[in-house]
This record gives C-alpha cells, sequence and structure tokens, in this order.
C-alpha cells in the first residue's frame, strides 16, 4: 500500500510541466446580453454555462410548427430529470423573433408550460430574449442554424433541437426533440450527467 | 528497464494529474472570448514551418501474450493482458463476445456444435475444425480459418495526453488518445490469427471502438450503445476470419442440393483502421484524437509482398516474431516505448508501406487547444492539415516505388489527392490553376481546371479501396477520398524522377496535394465564395465522361499536405508493380442472387439528419436482412447539397449503379423539411468510373448530391446488430444511423415484428459473455450500464409502433 502511494507522488512529480490549459466546447458559446420571461438580465456564458447541465433549445412564440411539440417535451423533461439533477440543470429556451417576444410575452408562453413561478421542485427554465444581433450571435454560436441562407431566414423552418451537456465534462450533444422520448431522455442524463448516478443510475422511477 | 506494469500504472496516473492540476488554474476569460474558428482562406497558407517536420509512422502495440485458447484457458493465473492485470479475458466489466467463449446455435449450418457451449474449449476446437481452411502460398499448406494461428492479445487505455501539435501554440494540446499516441498505436493482425484487445476507458465520457472494414462480432463492432463505460473495460476480439461463403450445388446421383460453405478469399481484409464510435460524440472524440490504423495481412497480399510484386522487403515482410508464442529476444520492444516494438523490430516490418492518415483540425492558438464546433451539424472542417498527427510534415523517400495506404480519417473533409513536381506545386500555391487573366472562379476558368491538373500531376498505381486490394493495380493521377474511405496506391519515385540515380547530395522533392475546395461540412463546391449556394456539382469519383463533363471540381490554387523528398540510386530491384498487375480476384455478385431490394433515404430535416426520415433509435432494427442472403440496398440522397459518405457495417459491398441528376444540381431552391421528394432523372454515371473500382470491394460509398447508389452485400456470419450511417461524423451523431440485424435462424416467430428484432432492443445482453456462474454461461451486460429496457404501451410510442415485450433472461437456458 505505501509502495503504491508512494508511486503516486513520485508519478505527480514526474510530471514537469503544468498540464495546458482547457478549452471548452463551451467556451465558444456567445456571451451576449439576454434578459428572461421575468425581466432579469444574464450574460449568457458567464451566468449560465458554468457548473451546470443545460438543456438549450429555439422557439418562438407564435410557432405553429415544431414547438409546441417541443415545449411539451421540454416541459416533460423538466419535470423528469429535475428529480435526477435538482436544481444543477437549467433550460434555456431562446427566442428567435426578439422583436416580438418581448419578456412580457415569454412570461405568458411561459405560464403555457408552468414555467412562469419559481418552483422548489422543478429546476430552473428560461425563456430568453434580446436584441436581435444578440440573439443571432448565440444563435450561431450554438450551432442553431443552417448553411443555406434561405433556410437560414426562413424563421417556420428552424431548428426543432435540444443541445444539452454541462461544462464541467464539456461533453455537449444535440438530438432533434422528436425522437422517441425514452431515448431522449436517457441520452440527455447520460451526457449531462455529472455523476454516474445521474448518467445510468435508477434514481428517479419513472423516468 | 522499465516493466510494463509501471507503464500501466503511470497511465492510470495520469489523468488525476491532468485533472488534480487543471482544478488548480481555472482560468477567467474575458467576457469576449472567443475560440479560433475555421478560416477558409487560411487552409490555402502554409506556415513558414511548414514541411520542417519529420512524419511520424505510429508506432506498433506489441502483444501482451500470444498463446493459444487452450494454453490460456488452462492456466488459471495467465495474465494475458499484461502483468499488471489480472482480470481474465471475458471476466472485465463489459465482457467479451459470446462468439469467444461459445456456439452460436446458427453455426450448426457451418457444421459447428452449438451443444458445446458450455465447454468453452471444446467449442474453440469445434469451430476451428468447422470454419473451413484456405491456402498459404507462404507457408506451403492450407491453414484453418479460424484460430490457425495462437491468439494475440493487447491492453490498450483510451486516455488525455497532450502533445505540441503546432509549433505556433502557446501551450500542448490536450488530446484523447489510445496508448497516449495520436493517431492510435498500430495494430497489425493476420488472418487466421484471432486478436483479443482490452481497451480500457479512463476518459470522462464513453467510448465504443470500431474495427473498421473489419468482419466482427456485434459485441466488438462499436456499436453506438455498446460502450465502454468511464473507468472500464471491454475485450474486443478481432476473430479475423474469412466470412464463410454458401454454395449450393445439384448433386447428380442423388439429385440433392448439396450446400457447403467456403472461406470466402475475396474478402481478405487489408487496410483497416479502429475508432471511436461511441453514440452522440463520435465527432468530438475522433476531432480530439480517437484513430489509429490497424492493417490485416491475408496470404494473397503476404504472397504479393515476398514475390516481390508489392513494395517490401520480400520474405523478410511476411514474418512475424511473435507468430506463435511472445518472442524472449529483448530487441524486440524499444526500451523508451514499451510494450511497443523498436522500429524495424514489428511484424510484417517494411519501410515501404507506410500508413498516412489526412485530417484536419482548427487549433486555437493562445490555449494551443483544438477548437471543436459542430458548425451547425454540418461537419466540423479544419484549416491545419495533419499526416499521422503532425501538421504538414515532410518525408524523406528512397529512390524507388513505395506503397501508401492513405486514410481520410477528418469528420467532414473530402480530398481530391494529387502528387505535383516541387516546381508545379510552389508555381501554384503562387499563382493558382487559373490564367492570369481569367475571373477568378468563373465558369470557364473552373471548367478547365481539371484538365490542366491532370495534365501536371504525377501517376501512380491504385491497387485498392477501402478494406480490400483491387483485382489489378490501375494507373491514376488523382484519388477522390472522402471520410472513412481508405486508397491504398503504390507511387514508383524513381519513375517520377526520370528513372535516374540520384547522386549524394542530389534531391528531388515531390508534394502530396489536395486541390477538392471545400469551405462548409456540406462537401466540396467549385467555386469558394458562393454566398451558400446549395449547388454542389463534382463527382465523388475519379470519374471522366467521354468529353470530360463529369469530371469533378478543382480548386484554384492546390493544398499542400505532406512534401517527399527523394534521395539516393535507383534500386537494383525494385517491386514489380506495374499497371495492370492481377492482385485479388473480385466477381460481381449477380443479379439472380439478389432476394431484397430496399431503398434508403439520407436527408436533412428540422436541424438534423436522418433516414426515411426518422431518426435513429439505437433500440430498434431497422432492417432485418437473411443471413447468407444477398440484398441490394438503394442509397439515394435526399438533395441540400450535403455530401454522406454511407458506411455500412460488417461486410464489404459491391457498387452496382450510381446515377447522378445532373439538372437537379442547377435548382438552386432549397427542398424544405416535409416537402415531397422531388422526381430523380438520374443519368447512369457507372461507365464513367473506373471498371475496377466499381468491381472492387467497399465499405463506405459516398453520396454526392443528386446521387442514388445501388449497392450489393451479403450478410455472413454474425449475429446483430450492427449499424449503418453517414461517416460525416457530425452527421452520423445527429442521428444519420439505422440499425440492421441480420438473422440466421431462419424465420421469426409469427407473432414478432419483422422490423423489430429483441437482440438489437436489449443492448446486446446475449452478445456479451460474462464469465461462468456456476454451470452456466453469464450472458449480458451489467444492469448499472443498461437499466431494464423500458415497457413502452404501443399508445406512446409514436410512429415507431414497438411492441411491449418482456425482458429477456439474463442466462441461456
Amino acid at each position: 500500500m505505501t509502495r503504491m502511494i508512494m508511486q503516486f507522488f513520485s508519478s505527480l512529480l514526474a510530471a514537469e510541466k503544468t498540464p495546458p490549459p482547457r478549452l471548452r466546447v463551451c467556451d465558444g458559446f456567445a456571451n451576449v446580453r439576454v434578459v428572461d420571461q421575468f425581466g432579469r438580465s444574464f450574460r449568457f456564458r458567464d451566468d449560465f454555462v458554468d457548473g451546470r447541465a443545460l438543456i438549450i433549445n429555439s422557439m418562438y412564440t407564435t410557432c405553429r410548427g415544431a414547438c409546441p411539440t417541443t415545449g411539451a417535451t421540454l416541459k416533460k423533461l423538466r419535470s423528469e430529470l429535475s428529480k435526477v439533477f435538482g436544481k444543477k440543470l437549467t433550460l434555456l429556451s431562446f427566442t428567435l423573433e426578439p422583436e416580438v417576444d418581448t419578456a412580457s410575452v415569454l412570461h405568458e408562453y411561459a405560464s403555457r408550460l408552468d414555467a412562469n413561478k419559481r418552483s422548489d421542485d422543478l429546476c430552473d427554465w428560461h425563456f430568453l430574449t434580446g436584441t436581435p444581433v444578440a440573439i443571432k450571435e448565440l444563435r450561431y454560436s450554438l450551432n442553431f442554424y443552417d448553411l443555406n441562407p434561405k433556410v437560414d431566414g426562413d424563421i417556420t423552418q428552424h431548428d426543432a433541437t435540444l443541445l444539452f451537456g454541462n461544462s464541467t465534462s464539456d461533453r455537449w450533444a444535440s438530438l432533434p426533440a422528436g425522437v422517441r422520448h425514452e431515448n431522449l431522455s436517457s441520452t440527455i442524463r447520460r451526457v449531462a450527467g455529472f455523476t454516474t448516478e445521474q448518467r445510468f443510475g435508477l434514481a428517479a422511477e419513472g423516468v | 528497464m522499465v516493466h510494463r506494469r509501471e507503464i500501466l500504472k503511470g497511465a492510470i496516473a495520469a489523468p488525476l494529474v491532468a485533472s488534480a492540476a487543471s482544478a488548480a488554474q481555472i482560468e477567467e476569460r474575458p467576457v469576449t472570448f472567443k475560440p479560433a474558428e475555421f478560416d477558409k482562406k487560411k487552409q490555402f497558407e502554409l506556415p513558414g514551418w511548414a514541411f520542417r517536420h519529420e512524419l511520424q509512422i505510429p508506432r506498433v502495440a506489441r502483444p501482451t501474450a500470444v498463446m493459444t485458447f487452450k494454453e490460456w484457458y488452462e492456466s488459471k493465473d495467465a495474465h494475458v493482458f499484461g502483468p499488471g492485470d489480472p482480470v481474465r479475458p471475458g471476466d472485465s466489466f463489459h465482457g467479451i463476445a459470446g462468439e469467444f467463449m461459445s456456439t452460436p446455435s446458427h453455426w450448426s449450418k457451418y457444421g459447428c456444435k452449438p451443444s458445446v457451449y458450455l465447454d468453452p474449449l471444446a467449442s474453440w476446437e469445434d469451430k476451428q475444425r468447422n470454419f473451413g481452411t484456405f491456402r498459404s502460398e507462404i507457408l506451403n499448406r492450407n491453414i484453418r480459418n479460424w484460430g490457425e494461428f495462437p491468439i494475440k492479445f493487447f491492453k490498450i487505455p483510451i486516455r488525455e495526453t497532450f502533445k505540441e501539435l503546432h509549433p505556433d501554440a502557446k501551450h500542448e494540446t490536450r488530446l484523447y488518445s489510445y496508448a497516449g499516441m495520436v493517431p492510435g498505436p498500430t495494430l497489425k493482425m493476420r488472418l487466421g490469427q484471432p486478436v483479443v484487445v482490452r481497451f480500457s476507458n479512463e476518459l470522462d465520457t464513453e467510448t465504443s471502438v470500431h474495427l473498421h472494414g473489419g468482419h466482427s462480432p456485434s459485441h466488438s463492432d462499436g456499436f453506438p450503445t455498446f460502450y465502454i463505460l468511464q473507468g472500464k473495460s471491454r475485450d474486443y476480439f478481432y476473430p479475423n476470419i474469412l466470412p464463410l461463403q454458401c454454395n449450393s450445388k445439384l448433386d447428380s446421383t442423388t439429385n440433392k442440393e448439396l450446400v457447403t460453405y467456403e472461406p470466402d478469399i475475396r474478402e481478405a481484409q487489408s487496410t483497416m483502421w479502429y475508432h471511436d464510435h461511441g453514440m452522440d460524440a463520435t465527432a468530438f472524440n475522433v476531432s480530439k484524437g480517437l484513430a489509429g490504423v490497424a492493417p490485416c495481412f491475408g496470404e494473397r497480399e503476404l504472397e504479393l509482398i515476398r514475390d516481390g510484386v508489392l513494395p517490401g522487403l520480400g520474405n523478410a515482410s511476411c514474418l512475424d516474431p511473435d507468430q506463435y508464442s511472445l518472442s524472449k529476444d529483448p530487441c524486440l520492444e524499444d526500451p523508451e516505448y514499451p510494450g511497443f516494438y523498436a522500429h524495424g523490430k514489428e511484424p510484417y516490418h517494411n519501410p515501404y508501406d507506410i500508413p498516412l492518415v489526412l485530417q484536419d483540425k482548427v487549433i486555437d492558438l493562445p490555449t494551443g487547444q483544438i477548437a471543436y464546433s459542430n458548425k451547425g451539424h454540418n461537419g466540423y472542417l479544419g484549416d491545419t492539415f495533419f499526416v499521422n498527427g503532425v501538421a504538414w510534415p515532410y518525408r524523406c523517400v528512397e529512390n524507388r516505388k513505395y506503397r501508401f495506404r492513405l486514410l481520410d480519417g477528418s469528420n467532414a473533409r473530402v480530398f481530391r489527392l494529387r502528387i505535383l513536381s516541387e516546381a508545379d506545386f510552389l508555381r501554384l500555391s503562387e499563382n493558382g490553376i487559373d490564367e492570369p487573366g481569367e475571373a477568378p472562379d468563373s465558369p470557364e476558368a473552373i471548367a478547365k481546371r481539371p484538365d490542366k491538373y491532370e495534365a501536371l500531376a504525377k501517376p501512380f498505381l491504385r491497387i485498392g479501396k477501402d478494406s480490400w486490394l483491387w483485382s489489378k493495380a490501375v494507373e491514376k493521377r488523382s484519388v477522390v477520398l472522402a471520410m472513412a474511405n481508405r486508397a491504398d496506391v503504390v507511387v514508383d519515385f524513381n519513375a517520377l524522377v526520370g528513372g535516374i540515380d540520384l547522386e549524394p547530395g542530389e534531391e528531388r522533392v515531390f508534394y502530396l496535394v489536395n486541390t477538392m475546395p471545400q469551405t462548409d461540412g456540406r462537401g466540396p463546391k467549385e467555386k469558394l465564395d458562393d454566398g451558400g449556394d446549395p449547388r454542389v456539382l463534382p463527382l465523388p469519383f475519379d470519374a471522366v465522361g467521354p468529353d470530360g463533363e463529369v469530371r469533378g471540381a478543382e480548386s484554384h490554387k492546390p493544398i499542400g499536405l505532406l512534401k517527399f523528398i527523394v534521395r539516393g540510386p535507383k534500386p537494383a530491384v525494385d517491386a514489380s508493380i506495374k499497371a495492370g498487375s492481377k492482385l485479388i480476384d473480385h466477381e460481381l455478385i449477380r443479379d439472380d442472387e439478389v432476394s431484397v431490394v430496399r431503398e434508403f433515404i439520407f436527408e436533412r430535416g428540422k436541424g438534423a439528419w436522418q433516414i426515411n426520415s426518422r431518426f435513429y433509435d439505437p433500440d430498434i432494427a431497422n432492417a432485418t436482412p437473411t443471413g447468407d442472403s444477398v440484398e441490394e440496398w438503394v442509397l439515394r440522397n435526399g438533395g441540400g447539397g450535403w455530401w454522406h459518405p454511407i458506411h455500412i457495417h460488417l461486410e464489404s459491398h459491391q457498387l452496382v449503379r450510381y446515377e447522378k441528376d445532373f439538372a437537379a444540381d442547377a435548382i438552386e431552391l432549397p427542398r424544405l423539411a416535409n416537402a415531397p421528394l422531388p422526381p430523380f432523372n438520374g443519368t447512369n454515371v457507372t461507365p464513367f468510373i473506373d471498371p475496377t473500382e466499381v468491381i472492387g470491394l467497399h465499405d463506405t460509398t459516398v453520396l454526392g448530391p443528386n446521387t442514388v447508389a445501388r449497392i450489393r452485400m451479403r450478410f455472413r456470419t454474425w449475429r446483430g446488430p450492427f449499424v449503418f450511417h453517414c461517416h460525416n461524423l457530425e452527421h452520423e451523431d445527429m442521428r444519420m444511423m439505422f440499425n440492421f440485424e441480420p438473422v440466421h435462424d431462419g424465420k421469426l416467430p409469427s407473432d414478432r415484428d419483422p422490423n423489430v428484432v429483441p437482440d438489437a432492443r436489449t443492448h446486446g445482453r446475449d452478445v456479451t459473455w460474462q464469465g461462468i456462474d456456476g454451470k452456466l454461461n453469464r450472458y449480458g451486460e451489467l444492469d448499472v450500464e443498461h437499466p431494464p429496457v423500458p415497457s413502452v404501451p404501443v399508445e406512446q410510442s409514436g410512429v415507431l409502433m414497438i411492441p411491449n415485450r418482456p425482458v429477456p433472461p439474463k442466462t441461456n437456458p
């Protein structure tokens, strides 16, 4: 045992150079000023990214395509995954129509998804708006865009995907919100989980 | 002398050191901090230090043990994964393939006795008897297909490593690596010699290792959810067998059908590679370094090397010092790198056979790190080009023939490779290929480029694609290499220098260049600045039409990748290969062998990727081909201008027909999600593709824009699940993937949905062997990894309609 400890410390000493810095995928997320449905102002990267598991999607309140279903999916995920992650998880839905979707419009929209008030049992869910320039920068940095300007410019063709991960392990993945729910839920746990229990455990029965 | 045990301990300690130190230095990033991004102009600019670093050849891993199945099975204390690892094969967390220890019931058609599954040794010897034999010219006798040579055991940790990737970067780069190397250590294999590799995962991410181009059991094939979890190990079993080909003929005396199974020698693999295949994270993991080459040597290839047809040292390149047992020779290992062969001592040592892994990355110079972004799920492109993990290297070569095994190991980059002389390369890098007066990127200028490049480029021989050698060597001046494709080529440097001896001090220089214009993950395109125009014209083959009209697009300036410096006199004897030299015979699968035709449409929808309008679900089988049958798959690109290299696991496939709708290229409007697929007016371009390439075998067929490929393949030996997917890794992670599940045991029960096979739903519970519990073989993965399969009521399962099914028992009856 003593020998093993000695070996461990000698291997520590053997690493002469300081290890190189990390460059996380989430360091590329735009650090733009955004406002949530309660009118609170945030810097996206500084305030949301560090130390948390995130699920991010794009939406707009008047969407009649994918958003209603995605919203319902997120609501379900929120109630399921809050049991697994507690407050370590944050849901972020940013609008693609910041001109229309002001904080109060988002508040009204959030109320339909039970995200208009603080809850002890559920993780935070912010609906974010900002200046059109900031939102576009955010959208591109989170890879919610299409290379074809015609598709990219057509708001009804927007991505129905969820971006999720956590900044500690810096594992990020995206999935279409339309994949089978059990699959989606277990993938988010596996990729965004901090602990083995969160990733693979059976803690949250009924998930 | 460092003991291997210390090395393994060091390997375990290394990540701890890394995390402890990095936790101490949490860097404050400025509010406006932005990592480096892909710069399309930079890809044509070479730094001042380009071609000053020597090309590295990945070291060859040495087995930790070489012993027969009987030897390790009967010895209770054989530490086959090194003295520091007492855990026996199959007792690791993720176990070993069931086929290693027992015999699946469907192998009774080969004459095997599945009843012997409780006696692994009897089962092994039974398989040795019944998997056939084939002729070895090297050994001058017939050798057994299954386990002719003793098993080689390897142990490879998957862990973080630091390495200087870019001289201008301020820090070393953090990489994911196999055994601390990027690319990973070369695994040299031989047909008839089974290999067991214990990959142990020391990363903070799930991994799954895919031996690309191999014919391996499902458990060891890198199925995306057959993980190696954090801190766990999986014993990958690569039997290195030829699939058994079913031949039936009518016996004239008894008038009965005689069915025989013979090893299919056409299927002998040559250039395989291994890389990460973990669910949702393959692209990130591979871009961080998880890839390596694994050449396999078959008897015919060794014969070609021994006889001096392929470049090599003749018979000396056909020897393996550890073929039958681990050699005691102390000189075999490099004292500085225990566990690896010293240069020149590795099996099948061949200084004239060089793997070249081509990759592109974005390096963030202030931090020195790889800046990864999936770029809108289109594909990660880099502006810094690496060959074997070295940015823009050079290689001194002798004045003779060399074999290069080219691999496109990048995430989304398609290459068109050519060899240019130094004068041409320097001139074109400066001035470009267009005439000085021509408008940049004008259609006229673009149309003239391929012919101009073709006239300048140096000829070489192409001898194979993907894992397999072609039927004959073909002279080429360019190679189109899509993601995951391999090209086996022979370059005669003596011919390139004009057949002369070079005096001492005299040298000639040639460059390997890429002329494929590409600026985003969609794929190559003619113009660099087209404002997002989805029209993409080039064809993904070296196709030349009667008027040259279907030749691909090429860029104004070439991108230099690798510099060859040729020195020395010409050799007294050189490899005899020339255009037309016979290699391995192939024959097209006949029309009457095809029993099923399936169509798969690869398209984009709602910001993600789909096949047949479905997202990948790892728990269902999307195709259930009958074992030993031949199917024809119609692979259609659903449009939008993307290139999709389609990789099918398990077996090679043949290209039957390749069609392209040229008119559709000119239609600029994107197809919106849920819009019906437009009619396809394809032109058959197969006649323009080299017939040797058409008849040769493929494991990845690239679908250019507006194309349809018809391929044929067989489904032999293994039960599934296996996957097929787009090998643009970002597309793959975004669910452009399907499962197929070969069914060998005859018809499915009538109460079962033919599109859902239980094996695929249970994450391989019955493909993994987990040791013997009392008197029963334990099968399946541990519960902590895969919680019980959720019961999905049909009403909730949406379009997939998965019938509810009980969880299968963990032990075999």
